[in-house]
């Protein structure tokens, strides 16, 4: 009776949403990750070996395909270089040096070394925590896109919350790239279906024309992830139940099941609350030195009368 | 040697509990992307600790459900002591059952059986309670528990051949053998 007290005790004060763990937490969470990279090394090895046998097989036509799209690479670098050094001139012309500062990030280099047993929390533990700088809200990505963003921190593991398991409560202010017109389309993506295996958008405003096969990134608002993070592809389209908005769903461009090496972005930009602080603190730094000013010249007053 | 075993039990478990989480980290090639595995290591090795290696006075798989489950809560769930409760709980229900049954190899395939299922729907009834997950209980049960079953019940005969007379050698030397 009085363990079920305690366990009961227990879900409730877990179930809190924390980002910081208790020390105990902490200490199990990296006693338990040193092991898990240890056993990680020879089974990434054998998986890594199995496969680039695999992958042997269809290198002639994989060859093949690659000159062809190299010759495309070459031009799309071309167009990228008359484009930079266009943006550059008007840069120039209006002034203006700051770049986009949203997009601006750090990054982290980091192994999965375990993902959770239980499939219904979609979660990963990654080698690196807070001695490397990692902190709760980052975002992560692959080469592919993004993955998710870091839950909780240890001081050597820490581990993140995958796209697939967010929702309302996490949501991620995403623009949709759009061809032909000079804004982007935006919206939020606010969850994911679990039997289609997709990506849920909400559009903002019904009057935006998306279409099938466009691609959604992170606007870098909302002061959690930054700007530009490839998120995934609309694969269809269907109006939410009173026709207010679009919800699209979203193919997500990485694949949260299998992965090994991850890329943990540490914002540069400051966000508003950071920024207000900073503001308050230097205004208190400027009152105490006019204070002090203004007391040393009448003490100099006192002095000369 | 006498003192040594106990602490060696717990090592086990706890290797056991750090590749539950490998495993669902690796892709196993003949696995169908469809199926959710997960994987309950630990709990059978458990089983195989009360069937052989227990007497009727001590407690010792008990008392490492209750340290390695909650193991497993801190490391692999958000959510603290979900699978302390259901694998302490079926744990002592198999323990009751044993008194009355024999420990032989079809025993032990069955309680395995059992025991997984018996987990595996019970995590499923107090996630959704708790609201971890909104699956309907068809998806679950063609997509998880089906898949989850197979796969512990071959990981568990793998156990039972390296464990099962380890277990029983174990026991006689810490609880019979003068020394």
């Amino acid at each position: 009776m009085i363990s079920l007290i305690i366990v009961v005790g227990l879900i409730g004060f877990s179930l809190k949403d924390r980002t910081k763990l208790t020390m105990v937490e902490d200490f199990v969470h990296d006693s338990v990750g040193w092991v898990q990279q240890l056993l990680n090394k020879p089974v990434t090895f054998t998986t890594n070996f199995t496969n680039n046998i695999k992958d042997i097989r269809n290198v002639y036509r994989e060859n093949q395909q690659l000159k062809e799209s190299i010759d495309e690479i070459r031009q799309l670098e071309y167009e990228n270089q008359e484009l930079a050094k266009e943006m550059n001139e008007l840069k120039e012309v209006l002034d203006k040096t700051d770049s986009d500062f949203l997009t601006k990030f750090q990054s982290i280099q980091a192994s999965v070394i375990a993902r959770s047993k239980d499939q219904w929390f979609k979660q990963i533990t990654i080698n690196k925590g807070e001695q490397d700088g990692i902190k709760p809200n980052m975002s992560v990505i692959t080469g592919k896109g993004m993955i998710g963003k870091v839950q909780t921190t240890s001081p050597f593991t820490s581990t993140v919350l995958l796209l697939n398991g967010f929702d309302r409560t996490n949501r991620i202010s995403v623009n949709v790239y759009n061809n032909g017109s000079e804004t982007d389309s935006s919206g939020f993506i606010v969850g994911y279906d679990e039997e289609t295996e997709l990506l849920m958008l909400e559009m903002n405003s019904n009057d935006q024309d998306i279409e099938e096969g466009q691609h959604v990134f992170s606007s870098g608002l909302g002061g959690v992830f930054p700007k530009g993070l490839e998120i995934g592809e609309i694969v269809d389209i269907e109006s939410d139940r009173y026709e207010l908005t679009n919800i699209a769903h979203v193919q997500p461009s990485a694949d949260f099941e299998h992965l090994n090496h991850v890329i943990v972005l540490n914002r540069a930009a400051t966000t508003n609350d950071e920024i207000a602080e900073a503001e308050a603190k230097a205004k208190a730094e400027e009152e105490a030195k006019a204070k002090e000013e203004a007391e040393r010249q009448k003490e100099q007053e006192e002095s000369e009368s | 040697m006498k003192r040594m075993i106990p602490f060696l039990i717990a090592f086990i478990c706890f290797l056991l509990v750090i590749i539950e989480g490998v495993v669902a980290n690796t892709r196993l090639p003949f696995i169908n992307d469809e199926w959710v595995i997960v994987s309950h290591f630990l709990f059978m090795f458990l089983i195989y600790v009360t069937m052989f290696f227990e007497k009727d006075t001590t407690y010792y798989a008990i008392i490492l459900s209750v340290v390695f489950s909650l193991i497993i809560d801190v490391v692999y769930t958000d959510i603290l002591g979900v699978y302390l409760f259901i694998y302490t709980v079926i744990l002592y229900a198999i323990r009751g059952l044993m008194k009355v049954l024999q420990a032989n190899f079809l025993i032990a395939f069955i309680m395995t059986a059992f025991g997984v299922i018996a987990t595996d729907i019970f995590s499923f009834f107090l996630y959704n309670i708790i609201q971890v997950h909104e699956d309907s209980w068809s998806m679950y049960l063609y997509e998880r528990l089906i898949p989850t079953t197979i796969w512990n019940v071959i990981i568990g005969l793998v156990l039972y051949l390296i464990f099962a007379k380890r277990l029983a050698k174990w026991s006689y030397i810490k609880f019979e053998r003068q020394d």
